[in-house]
């Protein structure tokens, strides 16, 4: 039996599975994108052949860096079926030998202690963040690697949804509540890193390809949005002048650290 | 008792600097081949070297040290030549070329059919003035060379001297279209163009891609660079190129301290000008002619990036640029963007990880990799590419995930911003000239790196045995090495 995702994992399940999303944020749509998982997975010192979960996998595109990169055997899940059905393709279409299950992150359908890491980007600040730890917790093995990068903000923001679940906003951790609840879950950070410039770049590319779109489609004349589950509020995106406005609001809050982004390596115990 | 070696004073060496790699370059005065020390040091990356002869030499190379070591990543495997003209006998760079040590094809290849020229200006590193001009026939049998080395090459430059002052051009152009070479494409400084007539009519009924010398937007630049008022020509000469509907790259030679400050105003000129599909930032090459300058002081590729950071409201930004990996990285970079009809300009690498894609070191079995995006930013990203409808299918192919449409339509919209640094006497490095693929056809049958012509003694040497040929009688090449004996020592 699977528990009813809280309101805000189950939007964003569905945004990561809505094609208009994916067309503005790439396939990697955390913050830091492909860079940022690469430190991560590099900073837990796996060895090739060991076992990994990313945890929220979205399109998959962090699992099959792990396969391809790192060598590790990869699980993936994602509580949005529709996201699992591309993500599997995507890494058919790849050859990468990764199994998908579609499973939230509070119920993970694994045995105690399958995995030596898993890997939870921009996923927690979606959901319940002290269950899923436990859940974590639970599927790594003693001296089990969890690796998790998330947003950390100051105080609630007014940056509108569905941009503020795409850029992990929605739920964000206070300053030191990452840590601290890392550590009552049962682990030992290693490492800790800042990747707040991740925040940016991500700003950049929404923007470019959100103006990109919106361009081309005038220029030549294409019909307007297609019609998605959720076209209405992604629609913002196609509008210059407030889409602007937003992005110099989130630059601002970068820029006078009222967000940034944090990635851990941390050990279970 | 005396030690034989007795203790002396140490070298004082400047503090924090790093010795990063030893290769090997020439000697400034002699152009003998000499080591070389690449240094980092405050930021920046010098070269350092000693002649036996000439003493100590040292220049700067990058003005930003941590994207030089970064851009590594960027070198792409080299490619093989269809063919070589060469053996290796004295080493790089005296050998040329291409010999089989030569780690790339050519992407474009250059022609450079007379020495004369309609200005005489007081940088130019080809030393334009009174010396030769190819026959048709010499050029229709370098044509042919190219095709037998290359393939099926991409593109071929005609370039001088002034190449337009040449009476046959055009049955030139008509030469190189009727072989399978994709591209022909004119150097030149404008002024041809700028009269106008039955020659212009006859030269864009050709519809060769056009890069225009356009040094900046103040008659100023213009008297330092060219040593004459030239804003008003040259202004005349692209709104003939827009009449005739042909594709303009701008193409300005960057001095520090003369048209630093020009480089913003010609890319917003160049966004706004019909006739403009791209712009080119060449820092001035200290070779052939050139004023007095300082090696230290010379303009890199950062320099050039920071003027384009430093424009207020700029439409572009340094983070926009990625090295080209087909030559060394370090030598060019460029970007790509979509031009909306509401003024966006939309840098490609914001809409996609370019840089990801053209990681050769890290990233190969990456399988995000999609093969034909990275395939459609190779082409983008190579010293070969060239304006128009090729490089807007390119374009769209790589942002296909944004729905791109390839429409004719698209050549208008797609606009490119290349900055490209060749080597001189100081920074030489026998390294970057392995991986050169810009060449430049000799009548001999040989193709020549680029800076490895200009820097090293090759061109001299082809002027004086093309000045001294009788017309039609090129040396053949196993003359060759009578005339190389005079290249060092």
């Amino acid at each position: 039996m699977s528990a009813t995702p809280p309101p805000v994992e189950a939007c964003c399940a569905l945004l990561y599975g809505d094609p208009l999303v994916e067309l503005l944020a790439g396939e990697s749509l955390h913050p830091g994108g492909l860079a940022t998982s690469r430190r991560l997975l590099a900073a837990a010192g796996l060895t090739p052949g060991q076992r990994i979960l990313d945890a929220g996998c979205g399109l998959g595109a962090s699992a099959r860096l792990a396969a391809f990169e790192f060598k590790l055997r990869v699980d993936a899940c994602d509580v949005s079926g529709e996201a699992i059905r591309r993500a599997r393709a995507l890494a058919d279409g790849a050859g990468a030998p990764i199994r998908f299950t579609a499973a939230s992150v509070l119920e993970l359908p694994f045995a105690d202690a399958s995995f030596a890491g898993v890997l939870v980007e921009c996923v927690l600040s979606t959901t319940t963040k002290a269950a899923a730890l436990r859940e974590i917790r639970r599927v790594l093995g003693r001296g089990g690697k969890l690796l998790v990068s998330d947003v950390v903000s100051n105080g609630p923001t007014d940056v509108p949804e569905p941009l503020a679940s795409v850029l992990c906003l929605s739920q964000a951790w206070r300053p030191g509540e990452l840590e601290d609840e890392v550590a009552s879950a049962g682990f030992v950070v290693e490492r800790s890193l800042d990747e707040t410039a991740g925040v940016s770049d991500l700003l950049d590319r929404l923007e470019a390809r959100a103006g990109l779109l919106r361009a081309v489609r005038r220029d030549v004349g294409r019909p307007s949005w297609p019609s998605s589950a959720l076209g209405g509020l992604v629609g913002q995106f196609g509008d210059a002048a407030s889409l602007t406005d937003l992005m110099t609001e989130i630059r601002r809050l970068v820029r006078d650290g009222q967000i940034g982004y944090r990635a851990l390596a941390a050990r279970a115990i | 008792m005396t030690a034989a070696f007795p203790a002396r004073p140490s070298v004082a060496r400047p503090e924090g600097e790093i010795l990063h790699e030893l290769t090997r370059s020439i000697c400034p005065v002699c152009r003998s081949a000499i080591d070389a020390q690449v240094l980092l040091r405050d930021g920046e990356v010098f070269m350092r070297k000693r002649c036996p002869d000439h003493g100590w030499f040292e220049g700067l190379i990058y003005a930003d040290a941590r994207a030089y070591v970064e851009q590594a990543k960027f070198n792409k495997p080299g490619q093989a030549p269809a063919r070589i003209s060469t053996e290796v006998e004295r080493g790089c760079p005296f050998d040329c070329g291409l010999c089989p040590e030569h780690r790339q094809h050519t992407c474009l290849a250059l022609i450079e059919v007379n020495t004369a020229c309609n200005l005489d200006c007081p940088v130019c590193f080809a030393n334009a003035g009174a010396g030769f001009n190819l026959t048709l026939a010499e050029v229709e049998s370098m044509l042919d060379r190219f095709v037998e080395l290359e393939g099926h090459p991409e593109v071929v430059q005609f370039s001088g001297g002034e190449p337009t002052i040449h009476p046959e051009l055009i049955a030139m152009l008509d030469a190189a279209q009727r072989r399978d070479i994709r591209f022909t494409m004119v150097n030149t400084n404008g002024l041809r163009i700028a009269d106008g007539g039955p020659w212009f009519e006859e030269f864009a009924a050709r519809r060769p891609l056009i890069y225009l010398q356009f040094d900046g937007l103040t008659d100023e630049t213009y008297r330092t660079i060219r040593g004459a008022p030239l804003l008003e020509t040259k202004l005349r000469a692209l709104d003939r190129l827009a009449e005739a509907d042909l594709h303009v790259m701008l193409v300005a030679a960057i001095e520090r301290d003369v048209n630093e400050h020009e480089v913003g105003p010609i890319i917003e000129f160049g966004l706004q000008h019909p006739a403009v599909r791209g712009v080119m930032f060449q820092p001035v090459t200290h070779t052939g002619r050139h004023p007095d300058h300082d090696p230290l002081r010379r303009m890199t590729i950062p320099d050039v990036l920071r003027r384009i950071d430093e424009q207020p409201a700029g439409t572009f930004r340094a983070s926009d640029f990625v090295p080209i990996p087909c030559c060394f990285p370090t030598c060019s970079s460029v970007t790509y963007a979509y031009l909306g009809d509401e003024g966006e300009v939309i840098p490609l690498p914001r809409v996609l990880e370019v840089d990801q894609y053209l990681d050769y070191i890290t990233n190969r079995t990456l399988p995000s990799i999609d093969r034909d995006v990275l395939h459609a930013l190779e082409g983008l990203w190579s010293a070969g590419s060239v304006p128009g409808e090729p490089t807007a299918d390119r374009f769209a192919c790589a942002a296909c995930d944004i729905d791109l449409p390839a429409l004719s339509d698209l050549a208008r919209r797609v606009f490119m911003v290349q900055l490209r640094d060749f080597l001189d006497p100081w920074t030489f490095d026998v390294k970057k000239a392995m991986k050169c693929c810009i060449g430049i056809l000799q009548d001999d049958g040989r193709m020549i790196p680029f800076c490895t012509y200009n820097t090293v003694g090759y061109r001299e040497q082809t002027r004086a045995r093309l000045a001294a040929r009788r017309h039609g009688r090129a040396l053949p090449l196993a003359d060759r090495a009578a005339t190389m004996a005079g290249v060092t020592s």
